[in-house]
């Protein structure tokens, strides 16, 4: 099976190499891409059609474009309909989580307090891909919340 | 019949009588219905009436002398029903109008028509004073009204009487005879007026004397002059007001009296109002005032002057003297006001500044509406005081805007506790996880210690901010209460405890508990918070108890002062059998950041207890907490019932 293409968008370096470190701690065939915003996001997303991450993790509280404007981009372009979108943020507001589903987000990921935590989201969330590759679930009946 | 001598003697009377007599009997001749009369006899008086000559008419047909056949037709009425007709007629002698008043009554086999002429000296004479008689006293009605030809007997709300002085034997009027009356009076009175002729003033009233009516009277008799007064009469313990008119008639007064009660009473009626007014005014600190546009005059209440630091009518009327009370900077604004209100007549509302007598500046505010009345424009309004007012207003405002102060700084507190705090902290606990799990074994024990310590102070710093914005979201909920089964509240709460209850062997029992009115997440929060307080302070050595108990109260059989008495009330029992707390401790309990015990004997925020406060509270009821040192705690919560 080849990698499993991961792109993380958060502009928090701490938080990008906890994830990074996460995601090679849990060591999974995956290979990752970091961006700071939504707007580098979209931009490699329109500029690499060849190239698709087949899982994007999406902070909420970006400059320039966050994440909210991030995922209504997305969900505009016809052929990132189906990208699988991961938002991972620091707020807990049933009004964030409620509003980033009704933008298109498939799952719901609230940034834990330790590393440990960080390692087990991480793994539920892609052996959650594969089987939503496998399956081809519909987007709309795949919500998750950790 | 009048052949006789004594008939001679009383023919020669009649002749001579003050009245025209006539005497006619039916025609034999004729149809039924246009029946004639012959005249069988006439007497001077009737000559001179009909005709001019003295013996002309005896014997001629009656027809001859009467225009339109009206008297025959009565004639024929009389005859049939054996009663008598009474009317008056006006004839033209000369350039005088005479009034007769003209009598038809059956007589033998034929008709009397008495026709006398109605003059002052008939009706002041006693010998042709008619008999009593309700036809006969509206005759003589009739005959007042002819008399001065006023026709005061038109309005029916007019007592008439014709009253005759009774003098003394110096001469001097003693009392006044009450020669007529007419009904109006039995009316008023609730008497039979028939009853009241007859009496002198003084017997048919006695306090006529002492009220000053028979005074009055009696200088209107001997001056001649006319006389007007209204007082106050009780008849059968009734309250009635006469204004009455005595006017000299000859020999003896006539009297009109008008009911005035109603206005008397209106008039004490507004008498009572205008003081209620004015009290009101003192009480309200407001003043009234008419002002007149055209002569730019100002009539004042006296509570405006007052308003003002003046007695009552120190300063004159004029529209200018206000306007000298302005605070100069106020001035153009009042004056433009007024003109523009004048201009369009639309209401006139402001508020300006003026110095009182002791020069203290007020501020008064005027409502003035205009009306139109006889073509002059008016305009009516009050003034107030309104300086307290304003000035608790600014106080307010200014409490106001610092309340909006504190709100934003809460609110930027919240957004500050909620992202700004907890990223920072997010990392500490994420960089100490790291640390702990890649150095595990490599610390020396004092250094694992140490990192322990600071895992503890932040978890706890996440655990307190937390509860803080829970505790200051209790409010802002947008949820709308909802209907909540508190049995559904209670399981999910213990599902979630339901590790900590078994590790601690503790017991939980709970009657059926009721549905509310409310937010299931807060109560969701309020039974973790109360339930995970009594796992918290468990008496070592002893199985922890928690017991549940509901109940329905009604508010005003409850002791507890905070519920409303017309309301019935879900009365929630958590009582556990923990260390429980000093009785001076009730109340502070529920204090923010209040914490009965060191931080090291039991984890905790000090918010929990408050949250449930504010939980409470914003689902309208109340929560008391009852404790005594190592036996226990019980808290006891009051919510609405659904109906």
């Amino acid at each position: 099976m080849d990698k499993l293409k991961i792109l993380l968008v958060d502009d928090d370096e701490d938080d990008r190499q906890f994830f990074a470190d996460a995601l090679e701690g849990i060591e999974l065939n995956t290979e990752l891409r970091q961006l700071e915003n939504g707007k580098s996001c979209m931009e490699y997303l329109l500029g690499n059609t060849e190239n698709t991450p087949d899982l994007v993790f999406l902070d909420l509280n970006m400059p320039i474009m966050n994440g909210f404007e991030c995922l209504e981009a997305i969900r505009r372009t016809p052929h990132l309909k189906g990208l699988l979108v991961a938002i991972y943020s620091t707020s807990s507001a049933e009004r964030d989580i409620e509003e980033t589903f009704e933008k298109g987000a498939n799952i719901y990921i609230k940034k834990p307090s330790s590393f440990s935590e960080l390692k087990k989201s991480l793994k539920q969330v892609v052996k959650m891909n594969w089987a939503y590759h496998l399956n081809d679930f519909k987007k709309e009946n795949f919500l998750l919340k950790i | 019949m009048l052949d006789s001598m004594a008939d001679n003697f009383f023919k020669k009377i009649v002749d001579d009588a003050n009245a025209a007599l006539l005497f006619i009997s039916p025609s034999l001749e004729g149809s039924i219905k246009t029946k004639d009369y012959i005249i069988k006899y006439a007497n001077h008086k009737a000559n001179k009436f009909f005709s001019n000559s003295s013996e002309s008419i005896k014997g001629l047909p009656l027809v001859q002398f009467t225009n339109g056949g009206e008297i025959i037709l009565l004639a024929n009425k009389v005859l049939k029903n054996q009663e008598s007709e009474v009317f008056n007629i006006s004839k033209i002698e000369d350039t005088d109008t005479i009034n007769y008043n003209v009598k038809i009554e059956s007589f033998y086999d034929g008709v009397l028509i008495t026709i006398t002429e109605l003059r002052l000296e008939y009706i002041s004479d006693k010998e042709s004073k008619l008999p009593l008689g309700n036809v006969k006293s509206r005759t003589r009605e009739l005959e007042i009204s002819n008399l001065f030809g006023i026709r005061v007997l038109d309005s029916n709300d007019s007592i008439i009487c014709y009253l005759k002085p009774v003098f003394n034997k110096k001469n001097e009027v003693k009392d006044f005879l009450i020669d007529y009356i007419n009904n109006r009076m039995g009316e008023i009175a609730d008497e039979e007026t028939e009853l009241i002729a007859g009496q002198t003033i003084l017997e048919y009233y006695p306090k006529n004397l002492e009220n000053g009516v028979f005074g009055i009277l009696a200088e209107c008799y001997i001056t001649g002059e006319n006389r007007e007064y209204t007082r106050e009469f009780i008849f059968n313990d009734v309250s009635i007001w006469l204004s009455t008119r005595a006017v000299k008639m000859n020999d003896g007064l006539i009297l009109f009296s008008k009911d005035v009660t109603q206005e008397k009473n209106y008039e004490a009626q507004l008498f009572v109002q205008n003081r209620l007014l004015s009290e009101a005014e003192h009480v309200a600190n407001i003043g009234s005032f008419r002002w007149n546009l055209g002569k730019e005059e100002i009539k004042y209440s006296d509570n405006v002057y007052k308003l003002f630091g003046y007695d009552r009518n120190e300063f004159d009327d004029k529209y200018d003297r206000l306007l000298s009370f302005l605070h100069p900077n106020d001035l153009l604004k009042v004056k433009s006001s007024f003109k523009n209100g004048k201009k369009n007549k639309t209401k006139t509302d402001i508020v300006f500044r003026v110095y009182t007598k002791k020069n203290e500046l007020r501020y008064m505010n005027t409502i003035g509406e205009y009306y139109q009345k006889d073509g002059n424009w008016y305009m009516v309004g009050v003034i107030r005081d309104v300086t307290n007012q304003l000035e608790s207003e600014s106080v307010l405002q200014i409490k106001n805007s610092e309340l909006k102060r504190t709100n934003a700084d809460l609110e930027a507190f919240n957004r500050v506790a909620s992202h700004d705090l907890q990223e920072p902290l997010r990392k500490i606990q994420m960089f100490v996880s790291r640390l702990i799990e890649e150095e595990q074994g490599h610390l020396s024990s004092r250094s694992q210690q140490y990192l322990d310590k600071i895992k503890s102070s932040s978890d706890r710093m996440r655990n307190l901010i937390n509860n803080l914005l829970s505790y200051s979201k209790v409010d802002e909920v947008s949820e709308q209460p909802r209907r909540v089964d508190l049995n559904d509240v209670l399981n999910n709460v213990l599902e979630d405890l339901g590790e900590h209850i078994n590790d601690l062997n503790a017991k939980v029992d709970s009657v059926c508990l009721p549905v509310v009115n409310g937010i299931q997440f807060q109560l969701e929060q309020l039974f973790a918070n109360l339930i995970g307080n009594s796992l918290k302070y468990i008496k070592e050595g002893v199985q922890p108890e928690i017991k549940i108990l509901s109940s329905v109260v009604k508010g005003n059989t409850s002791s507890v002062d905070a519920l409303l008495p017309n309301i019935n009330y879900v009365k929630l029992q958590f009582i556990d059998n923990g260390i429980g707390f000093e009785k001076k401790y009730q109340e502070k309990i529920f204090e923010i950041f209040q914490r009965l015990h060191g931080k090291t004997e039991f984890s905790g925020t000090g918010l929990g207890l408050s949250i449930c406060k504010k939980i409470v509270q914003s689902h309208n009821g109340t929560i008391l907490a009852k404790g005594e040192l190592g036996k226990g705690a019980e808290f006891t919560i009051y919510l609405p019932t659904l109906l």
